[in-house]
């Protein structure tokens, strides 16, 4: 899993957002879609909204978008209010999920779409255009029509063609996601690269946790309508702040249990289920608060019982399945009567054979507590 | 196995029906060719005197200019209104325009004798006197339906975001419409409208009650027919059976059979 290439530029909070939301409401009937979200978007940069289906981030893409109106907040494009403006009269374009092309038009017709609105010589839009598909790799393809296309060629069309504006923002509404998994992972590289080359603010709707580790500068993670955490994406990875983010971005082995002390440096933390005790860097809980142990996968060692390793958490479970990666393996060890954890081997290390018992050990740095909302305890 | 009579009886029968179906209009359309004077066996002979002189009959081209007037009078209409409703049907959605939208097709299930006498006594209410431009209000409301059922359902099967990605490129609401909304759903427009001109070409209820003395093409022909078979009527008929057919295959083939099926 990578991590965005660090361009982030938060060093002039005063600034000019490339987008700046305030506050935001959005009702649907008696569902709350958007409640009260804030946010801003640096200029160049790549920011990615994050979350399940059904959390708002389309509805907040929408609603930036022009598409609908909210209910309460506002909306800022690069310092100037867009709240009332309808959608083309904004200075920013989108690239739908289903691609969007007139279906009666030429690839060409497409593409200068927005040319010929605003009435663009012939000579340049035909520059244009053509620039734009260099952009995009579809070079000669003008004269076809939006029906010749594969999924991936369509979706790359649109991006041209909501480029060709030059707008300063581009919002993307899941642009990937009916593509294959293979044409998937080129076209998340081709997008940041030509983000990176236009230097234009991306804000970018996904449900794919990888897709966002991947491509963004910046995460925002939303669910049911807030924003649960955002931050650069190894942020949000290696500090989530609470159990839904630890669970959405990566996978986390989430274990209930209650502080039994704590020196305000570190905490000790016994288990619910099979009382075993757990140490971590306190994060700032209190003795007998209800609290969730999150450890991602890799942090967890898996050796023979008694084997000496240094490590500050030491469980003894019993080795229960395992399953073949290709590039890793994950095993699963369990330490308590429904307690089963999940943790990564390289494919080197030593095997195991199911049913044996053996000794699962972690860092108590690699442990993060996370206060139990009483929210889902999966993972 | 009964197998191969039980089929044997079922062609049979679907033969018979055909046959009992378009039998009829076979022999209208054979006998407008049939040099002899009288609509009767033996065949005499392949002539177009009767449609020479059904052209002759000053009476009889009044009647086919008014049809025409009146086919392309509501065609026009129709298509305006009936694209405009099937627009707003379809893309808001409210307890108003679920009624509004039973009452638009309403008149496709009245009985047009009914229409036609109710659209007489409201005229005579309202002291409107009976002439082609009643007619043609007449046809407009019974075939109104048509074209907002077609194009509304061409409408709801269009990709919202494709509307969407015009207004967000730059378009307004009307030039979203012009550009891309009406080039998208004019096949099946042109066929609503199609069907709308075959409906109204061979109305013969509704346009007997409303029209006043300015007969229609059917009119013409219902009067003549009382004064016994003139063989010039059967070029008539002719004339508007081809007009029907000609209407409803080409509108067949702008409309996809799931716009039909509604």
């Amino acid at each position: 899993m990578g991590t965005g290439t660090g361009r982030v530029t938060r060093d002039d909070p005063a600034g000019e957002a490339a987008i700046a939301v305030e506050g935001v409401c959005k009702r649907f009937g008696t569902t709350t879609a958007l409640d009260g979200v804030s946010l801003r978007v640096e200029p160049g940069t790549f920011v990615s909204l994050l979350g399940p289906s059904g959390c708002g981030k389309t509805t907040l893409l929408r609603i930036i978008g022009g598409f609908e109106h909210a209910d309460a907040g506002s909306i800022s494009i690069h310092g100037v209010r867009v709240d009332r403006l309808p959608p083309n009269r904004r200075p920013v374009n989108t690239v739908f999920q289903r691609y969007a092309l007139f279906p009666h038009k030429s690839i060409f017709e497409n593409i200068a779409f927005p040319l010929a609105l605003q009435r663009v010589p012939r000579a340049e839009q035909r520059a244009r255009v053509a620039e734009m598909l260099d952009l995009v790799r579809l070079p000669g393809i003008e004269a076809r029509s939006p029906a010749q296309l594969s999924g991936g060629q369509a979706q790359r069309v649109a991006l041209a063609r909501a480029l060709i504006g030059r707008p300063r923002v581009l919002l993307l509404d899941e642009p990937l996601a009916a593509l294959d998994l293979k044409l998937r992972k080129a076209m998340q590289l081709e997008l940041r690269r030509i983000q990176e080359e236009l230097g234009t603010s991306f804000l970018y709707v996904t449900h794919d946790q990888e897709e966002a580790l991947t491509m963004s500068d910046w995460i925002v993670l939303m669910s049911e309508g807030r924003i649960a955490q955002q931050g650069t994406p190894a942020e949000v990875y290696e500090r989530p702040a609470n159990v839904f983010a630890s669970g959405f971005i990566g996978e986390a082995n989430l274990l209930p249990g209650i502080v039994a002390a704590t020196d305000g440096t570190t905490a000790r933390v016994r288990l619910a289920d099979g009382g075993a005790e757990v140490t971590a860097p306190a994060n700032g809980v209190r003795s007998d608060q209800p609290v969730v142990v999150s450890v991602r996968p890799e942090r967890l060692r898996i050796g023979r019982a008694g084997s000496a390793n240094g490590a500050e958490n030491r469980i003894p479970g019993r080795l229960t399945r395992r399953v073949f990666l290709g590039n890793i393996r994950r095993e699963f060890v369990a330490i308590g009567p429904d307690l089963v954890l999940v943790a990564q081997r390289g494919v080197d290390a030593e095997p195991i054979p199911n049913g044996e018992p053996v000794e699962v050990s972690w860092q108590a740095a690699n442990t993060i507590l996370l206060p139990d909302e009483g929210a889902s305890h999966g993972g | 196995m009964t197998g191969g009579r039980s089929h044997l009886v079922w062609w049979l029968l679907v033969g018979a029906t055909l046959l009992f179906l378009f039998a009829p209009v076979a022999v209208v359309l054979l006998f407008s060719f049939n040099a002899a004077s009288t609509t009767s066996l033996p065949f005499a002979g392949f002539s177009l005197r009767w449609y020479e002189r059904a052209f002759g009959d000053h009476q009889f081209v009044v009647a086919l200019l008014n049809s025409v007037k009146v086919a392309i009078v509501v065609a026009i209409f129709t298509a305006v209104v009936g694209t405009s409703a099937a627009f707003a049907l379809s893309r808001r959605r409210s307890r108003w325009l679920d009624l509004f939208s039973s009452f638009v097709t309403a008149p496709l299930i009245l009985p047009t004798l009914f229409l036609g006498i109710a659209l007489l006594s409201f005229y005579t209410q309202i002291g409107l006197r009976p002439w082609l431009g009643t007619a043609m209000i007449g046809h407009a409301l019974v075939t109104l339906p048509f074209v907002v059922l077609i194009v509304n359902a061409r409408l709801m099967r269009l990709d919202r975001s494709i509307e969407e990605a015009a207004r967000d490129l730059g378009a307004t609401p009307f030039q979203s419409f012009r550009l891309i909304v009406l080039p998208l759903v004019a096949p099946a427009l042109l066929g609503a409208i199609l069907i709308v001109v075959a409906w109204s070409f061979d109305e013969l209820v509704i346009t007997f009650f409303t029209s006043g003395g300015d007969a229609t093409l059917p009119v013409r022909i219902w009067g003549m027919l009382r004064r016994g078979i003139d063989p010039s009527v059967n070029a008539m008929a002719s004339i508007i059976l081809l007009t029907t057919i000609a209407c409803t295959l080409l509108a067949g083939r702008f409309i996809s059979g799931r716009e039909i099926a509604r």
